[in-house]
């Protein structure tokens, strides 16, 4: 099966929605102080290439709903290819690059999409991630590193 | 500062040095959890908290034990944050700050007013929510709380755990940088979620207990410091959250186990078994307290895991003698147990009970229902328990084969020795 496996439609959605960023009042009237997490979809690609297109539809539809219900935070997100489309580019001793086919890491479970996700603390982010229809795997909540 | 009047006006050295730890047991995190507030820094709130003690040492000596020494601390500890704060002296900190509810600003810009009780307990309570995190690994959701709420040194965490200060030192560090990095937050969970954390909370000073209960490796059988402590963080919790029948629960399963901690091991460290300990002396205050807090968390529906292992220590409890032990009732709370926390080593407990209640050949046959399991393959009690049914029953053979290898599979020096002496006992 070639082709985009989730969140196919979601890019869209999530840029339309950018102008839309809510300004979060805290207790003393100033915007909370709000920080961005990436959820990383980790799923098992053998699941998804036995999955028939009717799995794939519906997955497609929980996605939409999700950033439909999550859209005053999602920042972004992607769906990604399966690893058989990866390539690996490294540098190799002599200075040059060594360019593979495949994932940096072979995993039971591959990263086969991601959301940026706005939130006051981890608790805030879990609970959105937890709203993530990963279907064969699970999700990873990481920080966005703040730079400067 | 609040709180100085002084109870004694000229104390020795050496009073104020007992005064000053005697409050470090009891205040530290009282006072660590109220600087934190200032700080939404934990290394630099530590640093604050370390630097009060050390000024009490010599103030006290010169202006008295103040009556009130944790407000005293505290108001000391807020002051040197909010020096440091101003004087930005912390600008070296590499981590983001806590995130915390906003806290009231101060009317004047002066230093911090004098917490109401209510907001202190709330501190306290943050505290242990943050070390107690579900994103925090469970070892050292333990180190931290050992670091945060009892205030021990690295070192000292390190020596309860049997680890090296470098390793409980990483782990410390990288818990700590989760907390910042990641964001947990500062925070006493909103009600849908204070069930579950609480249970994270609990599940970590019920460890605490029984990896002080009965040290899983070295000389000694238990290790008084660690069980003092979840006593204490077990005492804390009550006080703060009053109504929650898990806390009443946990804390009376320490009472009640703990009240036994004298006749539990005997001259020389041998262990002595719960059928011949001298019931005269355990301690009666502690298993009274213990039993009105067990009929407490027994009224919550349905009873909770350590509210039911508690109502089976008090059973053996208000046992005069272990034959009057009423084992019917020790196997049905057994059996409400394993419904609600179905482990294997729950299993094997009720097992045990069944064979005191219905004989060794009962016992034997519900131990051997669970010789398939695979969380206890590797388990010493298992084959200790088998052994000791296969003794009563008088099948030597087999007894002695059981006893061998529970003896491979038991590091507690003390408990290899009451094992080794059984088998002596059978000519083996």
């Amino acid at each position: 099966m070639c082709k985009v496996y989730v969140l196919l439609s979601i890019r869209a959605r999530v840029d339309r929605r950018y102008s839309r960023r809510p300004a979060r009042a805290g207790r003393d009237g100033k915007d909370m102080d709000m920080a961005q997490y990436a959820i990383l979809i980790y799923e098992e690609e053998p699941y998804w290439a036995d999955a028939g297109q009717e799995v794939f539809d519906r997955t497609m539809k929980e996605h939409a709903a999700f950033a439909e219900e999550h859209a005053s935070v999602l920042r972004g997100g992607s769906a990604l290819q399966s690893t058989a489309t990866a390539t690996s580019v490294r540098k190799d001793p002599s200075g040059g690059f060594a360019v593979t086919d495949g994932a940096f890491a072979e995993t039971k479970e591959a990263l086969n999409g991601y959301y940026i996700v706005e939130a006051a603390d981890l608790d805030e982010a879990v609970a959105v991630a937890k709203r993530v229809p990963a279907r064969s795997g699970g999700v990873e909540v990481r920080p966005v590193m703040v730079l400067g | 500062m609040a709180g100085t009047a002084a109870a004694d006006p000229a104390p020795t050295a050496a009073a104020v040095a007992s005064a000053v730890a005697e409050t470090h047991r009891r205040e530290w995190a009282l006072v660590l959890a109220a600087t934190v507030r200032v700080t939404r820094d934990l290394d630099l709130a530590e640093e604050c908290v370390q630097d009060a003690y050390a000024k009490a040492l010599t103030a006290w000596v010169s202006r008295g034990v103040p009556a009130n020494p944790g407000a005293w601390l505290t108001t000391a500890a807020k002051r040197r944050a909010l020096d440091l704060l101003r004087r930005g002296a912390t600008l070296r900190r590499s981590l983001p700050l806590l995130v915390d509810d906003p806290v009231e600003p101060e009317p004047d810009g002066g230093p911090p007013h004098e917490a109401a009780p209510h907001e202190i307990a709330d501190d306290r309570l943050r505290l242990i929510f943050t070390c107690c995190h579900p994103a925090i690994a469970p070892e050292a959701r333990v180190a931290l709380t050992l670091r945060l709420l009892c205030g021990l040194s690295t070192a000292e965490v390190a020596r309860a755990f049997l680890v090296k200060e470098p390793t409980m030192a990483a782990r410390i560090t990288r818990a700590k940088k989760k907390i910042a990095a990641a964001r947990i937050p500062y925070r006493v969970p909103p009600a849908e979620e204070l069930p579950a954390r609480l249970d994270a909370v609990l599940e970590v000073v019920h460890l605490l207990f029984a990896t002080g209960h009965t040290a899983p490796a070295g000389e000694e059988l238990v290790r008084r410091d660690l069980v003092e402590r979840s006593l204490d963080l077990a005492r804390m919790l009550r006080a703060l959250l009053p109504e929650d029948a898990g806390v009443a629960g946990l804390l009376a399963l320490i009472l009640l186990t703990d009240a036994r901690r004298d006749a539990r091991v005997a001259e020389g460290g041998r262990l002595v078994l719960l059928a011949d300990q001298d019931r005269a002396r355990w301690d009666r205050r502690a298993i009274g307290e213990g039993i009105a807090l067990v009929r407490e968390a027994l009224l919550h529906r349905p009873p909770g895991r350590f509210a039911l292992m508690a109502a089976i220590a008090a059973v053996h409890a208000e046992a005069p003698t272990w034959q009057e032990t009423d084992w019917r009732e020790v196997v049905a709370l057994y059996d409400l147990l394993v419904q609600i926390w179905p482990s294997p080593v729950v299993a094997l407990n009720r097992a045990v009970a069944v064979g005191f209640a219905d004989g060794p050949d009962a016992g034997l046959a519900a131990l051997d229902a669970l010789a398939a399991e695979p969380q206890l393959a590797g388990y010493g009690y298992l084959a200790g328990a088998r052994a000791d049914f296969l003794r009563r029953l008088g099948r030597t053979a087999a007894a002695q084969a059981a006893y061998r290898e529970a003896l491979l599979l038991t590091e507690n020096t003390i408990e290899r020795d009451f094992l080794a002496g059984r088998l002596r006992q059978l000519g083996g």
